[in-house]
């Protein structure tokens, strides 16, 4: 496990297979395959859903811009919701914070391991390098 | 010809019209895009919404499958790690349990 300090504070996560719970791994799976399909950010409405959307109106493919425009809905409801999937992904490989380790890992428990993590004084960008080399990680082993 | 052969057709045909664009200064916008709508022709984006939800797929996958494995252990599978999880798995099939 790697402790990560900041200020006063200390996280623990998950950095190794021998020792990440398999459930938190299927979770950081899921948030993960929904980052790569829905995305997680208003900016992806129009790079990732729009895009498409318009190739595939262009190309008569009916079902399938259907189905592009559901996807779209649902990244839309996420993103009123405060939902964003990239960040929900990072912090299920959080084991403690301060010492306490994390018990709740449904997607309220994330939400608040997110805002704590938040509140602790991480910006977007750190997080996004920190998740980026787990992602890494966790693909090559 | 396999689906891959073709795929891997066009995509030569297409990195060639785009580098001879380049390297020969000449026009093959029509020859880009004819190999550009085969490849949207292959885009089928998942669907992550109602019952056949790609979400709730994967979730029930493992439930499924965590269900299976209790049965061949004493211990909560949801909390080994992802190491022993896996090892449970290709230990159950090389007994051929699974």
């Amino acid at each position: 496990m790697e402790t990560i300090k900041k200020g006063q504070h200390t996280i623990t996560v998950y950095d190794d297979p021998e020792c990440l719970p398999v459930d938190n791994y299927y979770r950081f799976n899921k948030y993960l395959l929904l980052d790569s399909s829905l995305g997680s950010s208003l900016e992806e409405f129009s790079t990732k859903h729009l895009n498409s959307l318009y190739v595939l109106i262009q190309n008569d493919k009916k079902q399938e811009a259907i189905t592009q425009v559901n996807n779209l809905r649902q990244l839309f409801f996420q993103t009123i919701n405060e939902v964003n999937v990239s960040q929900l992904a990072f912090t299920c490989l959080v084991h403690s914070i301060d010492g306490r380790k994390v018990e709740d890992y449904s997607e309220s428990g994330l939400k608040a391991i997110r805002d704590e993590i938040g509140k602790i004084g991480f910006t977007q960008d750190e997080l996004k390098k920190k998740q980026l080399k787990y992602r890494l990680t966790s693909s090559l082993k | 010809m396999s689906d891959e052969k073709i795929y891997q057709a066009h995509l030569k045909k297409y990195c060639n019209a785009i580098l001879g664009e380049i390297i020969d200064d000449v026009d093959r916008s029509e020859e880009i895009q004819r190999h550009e709508r085969y490849f949207v022709s292959l885009l089928k984006p998942k669907d992550f919404t109602g019952q056949q939800s790609v979400e709730l797929k994967v979730e029930r996958d493992f439930e499924r499958l965590s269900i299976i494995l209790e049965k061949h252990t004493t211990r909560e599978v949801k909390k080994l790690t992802v190491k022993e999880f896996y090892a449970l798995i290709s230990h159950l099939k090389e007994k051929k349990t699974l």
